[in-house]
């Protein structure tokens, strides 16, 4: 029961997400989607995935956001303060919903397939294990960011 | 299956709604900042499928170590998307695709 409220729950910030008028809202929502995630992380025997989910996705991603929206000036979002029905969001709207009933109907039918057979282990062995190849990646990945936000905001001459 | 015992049903539900939203979010929102929003929570339904996928068949390790994964790349991807919208907004004006004109084929 506590689970399908908890799922309701990220159901409900997930919508306040895409339509809450103010964007801080917005971010706020973000950051209670993932509280929540991580506290269904937690209850369903994943720990580790917990605690990255509430650092990174409840800790570092809202606050990167908050930190950008602050550097935009506010008359940026009046635009968009009302959602209007045009084509575009029709549009939106359907190709979401059909996307949205192919994954649950995947899932769905997922779930009665017979499992590939991996035999279970603990994180370490997962992970430096058998993904030791994704955590390199992981590694690359995150060197490639650093590199990429480097370069991004290099100023020229030291402007 | 659990502590909670959720059943598939209403987790694929829960997954399908949170990512149907996240793609709602990514094609028909104009601000930039909502587009980014958009991705963050497709990411988190991507999450939580391995997350339940691990806990449905019994192997909580890999889908946590599937999910930590994902995490990490999410914020990187994130971050530098932020520094995209950043650069872009210092270099345009504006945040709201509609507005960036030069973008326009």
């Amino acid at each position: 029961m506590l689970g399908v409220i908890l799922l309701a729950l990220m159901a409900l910030a997930a919508l306040g997400v895409v339509f809450s008028r103010d964007l801080l809202y917005a971010v706020i929502s973000l950051g209670l989607l993932s509280v929540f995630t991580s506290i269904l992380f937690y209850s369903l025997g994943a720990p580790y995935a917990s605690i990255m989910e509430l650092s990174i996705g409840a800790g570092l991603i809202t606050v990167l956001f908050m930190a950008t929206i602050s550097l935009v000036e506010e008359r940026q979002f009046k635009g968009e303060r009302k959602l209007k029905l045009t084509y575009l969001n029709v549009t939106g709207l359907l190709i979401a919903a059909a996307i949205a009933l192919f994954i649950g109907w995947a899932l769905f039918k997922g779930a009665s397939a017979e499992p590939a057979v991996i035999s279970p282990g603990t994180l370490p062995e997962i992970l430096w294990g058998e993904r030791l190849l994704d955590v390199l990646g992981l590694g690359i990945v995150i060197f490639t960011a650093a590199i990429g936000i480097g370069a991004l905001f290099r100023t020229e001459g030291g402007k | 299956m659990s502590v909670l015992a959720v059943s598939w049903v209403w987790a694929a539900a829960a997954i399908a709604v949170i990512a149907g939203l996240g793609i709602y979010c990514i094609v028909s929102r104009r601000n930039m900042f909502r587009m980014l929003m958009g991705f963050t929570m497709l990411t988190k339904a991507v999450t939580l499928a391995f997350v339940f996928g691990g806990a449905f068949w019994m192997n909580p390790g890999l889908g946590q170590s599937l999910a930590i994964i994902v995490i990490v790349i999410e914020a990187a991807v994130t971050a530098v998307g932020m520094s995209m919208i950043v650069n872009i907004y210092r270099h345009y004006g504006a945040v709201d695709t509609s507005q960036i004109r030069r973008l326009r084929g």
